[in-house]
């Protein structure tokens, strides 16, 4: 067990020293986010319709915050698929390091990246008038680090699995569109037509928006935080599960 | 002497939609340690496969084998520890110096960082990539870095060293330095094991190899006896395609011609004593009115093996 946490150290810190070599994915996921908060977040103010007066940048700010996470994670995995094309996968592989710790090493990078880069998000939404439970804050970050785990692990078996960029662009558009627009991301599902409200009840991003905003609003006691935080985990854990099985049969 | 690689009947068979490929169909093979063992053999001859099945990259299909002194099956974890692997396509990581890729390396096979810095050291020197290993990867020439690979490969001293193609799409100048570095490690001890397309590169450097061929070994022995099998001379005539059956017609009764193979515009006779038997020929092609465009007269080489065991140029094919 200590072998495999100081392999993980090992691969984290070395992920780590190419991603601050040349930060540019973390930054170019941050400029979509911005955006929104500066183009979009102001126009919920007056929307009306289940979004009080005022609360327009309470509401959205864990939604973006969400749709952050999927988003930049859903690309982690094109890391693999290069590392198939230049051999670094095949090369590790070829070494005695566990498997789990090459994955758990990009992981942990990608997550501590993702909640650097919500640090900076939600310091401009503070600037902007977001008024946010402390508590519920923190907690919002913990599942924001679980979203970005599950989607990360996901994007890096979907590489390992498609191995080509094509399928796993493509992939990715199918189900990452239709999950964000059914997720009341951008506006509360409360607006939507009984049968999409329906539709997305069974999407755990959903669970996991709804669940945002209590926590920003301070009722994280609330059933929707426990379903997103049970949700998430078991989905962590099954992802984790199927890419270190493909980690250790895939061959390029 | 004892065995650094055995393998017997080693398959590996993919599936690719309904269709099932034999990639590599039964391969028997003996490496002594202190070797430098060859795999000659066109692009899709499983020579490949076979390394990666080696290198513990890929379950084989059937067969069993020894690798470094360890059953692949049960003990992988232990080949692992003792081979070097360098794939066809490398493996640094191109945004890092070559310097902290082969630091990475080391500690991968669990070297602490003093140890790992100065066995990277060493290889820099070693290897003369003092003037670039400072630099990031991705800036490198081709030759410089097939040195770091090999390097990477070499980092934790391996008993055992698998190279894919070393010197595929090298200059010439950049393959002879490679080549003397191969040469090097083996002297040094390093049991190499390669698979190449090179003719020359197979005869130059290897002590024994094998001539792959559809997933098989088709011959396997030292470069000289395998082109003692052969034996004999082979004339080589340039004719127009259309008359190469005609030409074939003129010789295939005569007492010094033991095989006759057609190119594309040429006819390939395997003779005893090629100098004494070439003017009977050209007389022969005279009386038949049959027009000879080019004519060569060479010693046997891999080439002439490899197309004596599979019909095919190895030229052509690769």
């Amino acid at each position: 067990m200590s072998q495999i946490l100081k392999e993980t150290r090992l691969m984290f810190n070395w992920n780590m020293r190419m991603t601050l070599r040349n930060p540019v994915w973390p930054i170019f996921g941050l400029i979509q986010p911005i955006l929104y908060l500066l183009l979009f977040a102001p126009l919920l103010d007056n929307l009306g319709n289940g979004i009080p007066k005022g609360e327009g940048l309470n509401v959205f700010t864990p939604g973006l915050l969400v749709m952050m996470g999927m988003f930049n994670a859903a690309f982690a995995g094109i890391y693999i698929l290069e590392s198939l094309q230049n051999g670094v996968l095949e090369r590790m592989r070829v070494t005695p390091i566990s498997r789990t710790a090459l994955l758990l090493g990009l992981l942990l990078r990608d997550v501590l990246v993702f909640l650097f880069e919500c640090a900076i998000l939600i310091a401009g939404a503070l600037l902007l008038g977001l008024d946010p439970d402390p508590f519920g804050l923190v907690l919002l970050f913990a599942m924001l680090a679980l979203i970005n785990l599950t989607i990360g692990t996901l994007s890096y078996g979907l590489a390992l699995a498609v191995r080509n960029q094509d399928a796993f662009f493509q992939t990715i558009q199918f189900f990452v569109v239709p999950l964000q627009l059914l997720s009341g991301i951008l506006l509360p599902m409360s607006l939507a037509p009984r049968i999409l409200r329906n539709i997305s009840e069974a999407n755990p991003f959903t669970h996991a928006v709804e669940a945002g905003r209590y926590m920003v609003a301070g009722n994280s006691g609330d059933s929707e935080v426990f379903l997103a935080f049970g949700l998430f985990i078991v989905l962590t854990l099954l992802a984790f599960n199927w890419v270190r099985g493909s980690l250790h049969k895939a061959a390029a | 002497m004892s065995l650094m690689i055995e393998t017997k009947a080693l398959t590996k068979t993919f599936k690719s939609g309904k269709q099932t490929v034999e990639a590599v169909r039964g391969v028997e093979l003996s490496v002594q340690q202190g070797e430098i063992y060859g795999f000659l053999g066109p692009n899709g001859a499983g020579k490949s496969t076979t390394m990666r099945m080696l290198a513990t990259l890929l379950p084989p299909s059937g067969g069993t084998a020894r690798v470094a002194g360890h059953d692949l099956g049960r003990e992988p974890a232990l080949v692992r520890k003792n081979i070097g692997y360098v794939a066809q396509a490398g493996g640094s990581e191109p945004v890092m110096t070559g310097r902290e890729n082969l630091i990475l390396q080391g500690r991968l096979f669990g070297m602490d960082k003093a140890t790992a810095a100065k066995r990277a050291a060493e290889l820099t020197d070693a290897l003369e990539m003092g003037s670039f290993i400072d630099r990031t990867v991705k800036t490198y020439s081709g030759g410089q870095r097939r040195r770091m690979d090999l390097a990477l490969g070499m980092i934790h001293r391996p008993a055992l060293l698998f190279l894919d193609e070393p010197t595929t799409g090298l200059d010439p100048q950049s393959r002879y330095h490679l080549w003397d570095e191969i040469r090097k490690l083996h002297a040094a001890g390093t049991t190499v094991f390669l698979t190449t397309h090179y003719l020359d590169e197979a005869d130059a450097l290897c002590h024994r190899l094998a001539i792959m061929d559809h997933g098989k070994i088709v011959s396997e022995g030292t470069p000289a006896s395998l082109k003692q099998q052969v034996a004999g001379d082979v004339i080589t005539l340039g004719m127009s395609g259309e008359l190469l059956m005609k030409g074939e017609t003129v010789l295939r009764n005569q007492p010094f011609v033991r095989e006759i193979h057609h190119r594309d515009d040429a006819l390939q006779i395997y003779v005893e004593r090629g100098e004494e038997v070439l003017p009977n020929i050209m007389r022969l092609f005279d009386s038949a009115a049959l027009p000879i465009q080019t004519v060569a007269l060479a010693r046997p080489s891999l080439d002439d093996v490899f197309m004596r065991m599979t019909g095919r140029s190895l030229r052509e094919s690769a």
